[in-house]
């Protein structure tokens, strides 16, 4: 793969899209940085609306999205930079996917001898059944000759809209690799996914869009430590759980302790003093730590915790 | 962007799209049915059908239903359908002037329309006079060809700008073009049922008889042209402002 073009820039500026009296998107204002971000939110938080504004395809009613200082919107040729992987299914049935992703090739000005048609089925996989027309393709696959469409000609900036639906774990991990290939080559991916493990694995940052807002953005673990009005839970494995439950007892930045069969959990409103106190504490009392684990570190209690408010 | 060298494939792909959809079926015996008419004149009619009833035959049923029913159907199938299924997004997520996009639909509906219902014209012509005036014949492939192209860049035109393209053009088929231009003269000049036949009376030259209208040909070639022009300049701007949602 290679990475000539210059490091992109994507730019959306107190964006807001609205349909009559329906607000899909509110102000939303970010920056995108080479690498992956997973964009996450609540069916008709306005995830799709966001992607197609960065697409070009939706003007904003308010606000601007730009592309390497270029708008989106009305610019067929940012699509030289920008790849999409809309979600909705529906490809044209009567090619087959070399056929699609020729002619995404031709539509992109690429020489046909060139080998970028091949080079992008086999990225995703499909060189096997190249050949075969999409209408009898499986949901995954058709996903993947979408992809294949959409990284035909190296973009800059990759755009996915719930890209693993329909993936068999397989397709999925092997979905993840890619797109943290184009990532470490310079790229700037942005996905929407409801499937929050993938997200957590795939994706250096998170952008969470809750009723047309950006409710959080980030590395989703600074984000869960910024909750400050809200406990961490931890769990402990230690030597003797009741003697370092017994000093954390009287701690004022745990909220909560429970003694369950062979762990102890602790819920604290201080992340940075709990995990600073915490080794004094259990040396004072000779007990050993053996394992100490976030138990709601996961992007779905981040998520959750945002959607609710 | 990309110029013409992206013609090709949208071409090639809008063909595919148009056969690979059933009511392609549909416009063909649309299309074919003023041969069967014709058949059952032929067999039916004893004495035989005259240059005059071929006449009426076009202009009643040919310009009057045909033609603009099939241009409605391939002009509105060429993007609309696309536009209904998602797919055109391929398309337009794409570095091409999206009136590229719009020319190859048109192209390929106005060149369908052409074939279909010109090979329809043809056969008519030759079950009901043979060759004994064949600029009649010619007229009727000429005037199919004038109407067929204007009609589907109307329609091509109207399903970039109407989720409802089929609703809107067949009532404009049947209310305008069927019922208000062909009673009313005065509203002739805005009728591109009018500029067809005026194209075809030009051809026919003498063998026009009671095709020739208020409409002299050129200038309703000359209008043919213009409402096909401003219908393809509307559409390559609605569509170059074009909005695509995905339902979440």
């Amino acid at each position: 793969m290679t990475n000539a073009a210059p490091v992109p820039t994507v730019s959306v500026n107190a964006v807001a899209k609205w349909y009559g009296n329906v607000v899909a998107v509110n102000d939303v204002t970010f920056e995108l940085a080479p690498g992956v971000t997973g964009l996450l939110g609540p069916n008709g938080a306005g995830k799709s609306t966001l992607l197609h504004l960065i697409a070009g395809l939706l003007r904003p009613s308010a606000g601007s999205v730009t592309v390497d200082g270029r708008p989106t919107f009305g610019d067929p040729a940012i699509y030289r930079r920008v790849g999409l992987v809309p979600e909705r299914e529906a490809v044209f049935p009567y090619l087959t996917a070399r056929e699609f992703v020729r002619l995404s090739a031709q539509l992109q000005g690429l020489p046909l001898g060139s080998g970028a048609v091949d080079r992008a089925l086999e990225r995703v996989e499909l060189s096997m059944a190249a050949d075969r027309e999409l209408a009898t393709y499986s949901k995954g696959m058709r996903q993947r000759a979408k992809v294949a469409a959409a990284l035909v000609h190296d973009p800059a900036v990759l755009v996915l809209d719930e890209p693993f639906n329909g993936m068999d774990p397989r397709q999925r991990l092997h979905m993840m690799a890619l797109l943290r290939e184009f990532a470490d080559a310079g790229r700037v991916i942005l996905f929407s996914s409801h499937i929050l493990e993938e997200v957590e694995r795939v994706a250096e940052r998170v952008l969470v869009v809750v009723s047309g807002r950006l409710a959080a953005s980030g590395d989703f673990r600074e984000i869960r430590r910024l909750m400050t009005d809200r406990p961490h839970s931890f769990t402990l494995r230690t030597s003797d759980d009741r003697a370092l439950a017994v000093r954390l007892a009287g701690r004022p930045m745990v909220s909560g302790l429970a003694l369950e069969d062979g762990r102890l959990d602790v819920r604290t409103a201080d992340y940075a003093a709990f995990t600073r106190e915490l080794p004094g504490l259990a040396r004072d009392a000779g007990v050993s730590i053996f394992e100490l684990s976030p138990a709601d570190e996961s992007l779905e209690s981040v998520f959750d915790y945002l959607v609710r408010g | 962007m990309l110029g013409l060298s992206v013609l090709g494939p949208l071409v090639d792909v809008t063909i595919r799209g148009l056969l690979g959809r059933r009511r392609i079926l549909l416009v063909g015996l649309l299309a074919m049915s003023p041969v069967g008419v014709a058949l059952v004149l032929v067999l039916g009619g004893g004495s035989g059908a005259s240059a005059e009833d071929l006449r009426q035959l076009y202009d009643s049923l040919v310009m009057t239903t045909v033609v603009p029913l099939v241009a409605l159907i391939l002009g509105t199938t060429a993007i609309g359908a696309e536009i209904d299924d998602g797919t055109v997004i391929h398309l337009l997520a794409r570095p091409i002037g999206r009136g590229w996009i719009l020319l190859a639909k048109v192209l390929v509906a106005a060149a369908s329309g052409v074939l279909l219902c010109g090979t329809s014209a043809l056969l008519t012509g030759l079950l009901l006079v043979g060759l004994d005036v064949p600029r009649l014949v010619l007229g009727m492939l000429g005037g199919t060809s004038v109407a067929m192209i204007a009609y589907t860049a109307v329609f091509v035109t109207l399903s970039v700008w109407s989720g409802r393209a089929l609703i809107v053009g067949l009532g404009y088929v049947l209310l305008w073009e069927g019922f208000i231009a062909s009673f009313f003269s005065g509203t002739r000049l805005l009728s591109i049922r009018e500029y067809g036949l005026a194209a075809a009376a030009g051809i026919a030259g003498p063998d026009a008889g009671s095709l020739a209208g208020d409409v002299a040909p050129a200038l309703g070639l000359a209008l043919a042209a213009v409402v096909t022009g401003v219908a393809f300049f509307l559409g390559a701007r609605r569509l170059a402002r074009f909005e695509i949602s995905d339902a979440e």
